[in-house]
């Protein structure tokens, strides 16, 4: 990352590995035949590489081992829980956490429900209705981004997150970095209400609509991780601070937690015995 | 290099019909890539779109040349070129056809045995 920081990277912005001289990758694994298949020869060949998203860490907080806190009847499991990890998942542990919580989500699901007395729901018993305006202020952009003539496509909203997330959010993290991205991210907000344009489509194909959803919770996940980046001012497992580049034994077991979104989320600071204890962000 | 890709189009509910397409692409691309070149000119072209990024998924299924093939994993590598959608799944648009279905259909298969 701090090669590709410095511009010291490839054209297209990544570094080259050379493994023409590893015989154990030439076996034939799933991923080499489908470099194959692109026509890349990792015997003849370097290979272009970049830091890339791989995984969430951090996510909902639950009731352990899966119920959402301040949600009922809702079950997390996998890589939207957080707190299994702690500062990193080790590699290979993210498909059994699938496995594991995914039976446990599903066992305290159907203890809840047995709980319960709930009269079965046959189809057509609901009925869907239109969204009142000011129910949901993503709802309410999004219809009003299909009425403009012009405007930002959301391809274009959607490539800007990407670059600030890749920019500041990444490998590597600094105070002032994570400032700017917090601005940039509420900036971007402002875009999607007020500039963002939809293309008005029949039917149920829509990619501009669903990008557009998904760019609204992108919005909230990222202002959510960098707030929480910005108030770590120490360097744990995949979290690196280049301005405070130590662990701090003072965040020993100390975890962050966002509430609400958008403009009216705030992140708190909680102590080893788990009780909010005080708000850090904003 | 210059691809002359002809793609089978539909509307729902609508009759197929056959649309060429004339685009520039790097060597090396893929069909997917092609796919995207094209999508940026012609934005109301339906096609499965990429999932996995490493030819696993089967998300983004074609008919390439008449053979089923991974459209993120098949380099484009003559000038002509022809995608179809895959059969045996209701189709909802163009090369975009309902992966949901045929899932679906996967999960009855253990059943009929019990």
């Amino acid at each position: 990352a701090r090669e590709i920081a410095a511009g010291e990277g490839t054209e297209a912005g990544g570094v080259c590995v050379d493994a023409r001289n590893v015989p154990a990758l030439m076996e034939q694994s799933r991923y080499v035949k489908f470099l194959q298949d692109l026509g890349v020869d990792l015997s003849r060949d370097m290979q272009q590489v970049a830091p890339g998203a791989h995984y969430s860490l951090g996510g909902v907080k639950v009731q352990p081992p899966t119920a959402c806190l301040g949600m009922p009847g809702v079950f997390a499991s996998g890589e939207v829980m957080g707190g299994v990890h702690g500062a990193n998942r080790l590699a290979g542990n993210a498909l059994p956490e699938t496995q594991v919580f995914g039976a446990l989500a599903a066992r305290e699901s159907i203890e809840y429900l047995r709980s319960k007395s709930y009269a079965p729901v046959r189809p057509g018993d609901m009925k869907p209705r239109p969204v009142e305006r000011g129910e949901s202020q993503v709802w309410d952009s999004l219809c009003l981004a299909r009425t403009r003539q012009s405007g930002r496509p959301v391809e274009e909203l959607e490539f800007n997150l990407r670059e600030i997330m890749q920019r500041y959010g990444a490998t590597i993290r600094t105070g002032p970095g994570l400032e700017e991205a917090l601005a940039r991210v509420e900036k971007l907000r402002r875009t999607f209400r007020e500039e963002m344009m939809l293309p008005v489509r029949p039917g149920v194909w829509h990619p501009e609509l669903v990008k557009a959803t998904e760019l609204a919770n992108m919005l909230e996940v990222a202002q959510a991780l960098l707030a929480c980046a910005l108030v770590r001012t120490e360097t744990r497992g995949a979290h690196f601070r280049d301005d405070f580049p130590d662990r701090d034994e003072r965040f020993d077991g100390h975890n962050f937690v966002v509430r609400g979104h958008g403009e009216k989320m705030s992140v708190f600071r909680c102590d080893r015995s788990g009780k909010e204890k005080v708000q850090v962000w904003p | 290099m210059k691809v002359s890709c002809q793609i089978r189009r539909q509307e729902p509910g609508g009759n197929p019909w056959w649309e060429r397409y004339e685009v520039e692409i790097r060597d090396g691309s893929t069909a997917m890539d092609l796919l995207h070149a094209i999508a940026g000119r012609d934005p109301g072209l339906a096609f499965p779109p990429h999932h996995c990024k490493m030819g696993i998924c089967s998300a983004c299924s074609l008919l390439i040349d008449g053979r089923q093939r991974l459209a993120c994993r098949t380099l484009v590598s003559a000038p002509e070129i022809r995608l179809e959608p895959i059969p045996g799944s209701p189709l909802i648009k163009d090369l975009l056809v309902d992966f949901l279905a045929w899932q679906e259909k996967l999960l009855t298969l253990g059943k009929e045995s019990e």
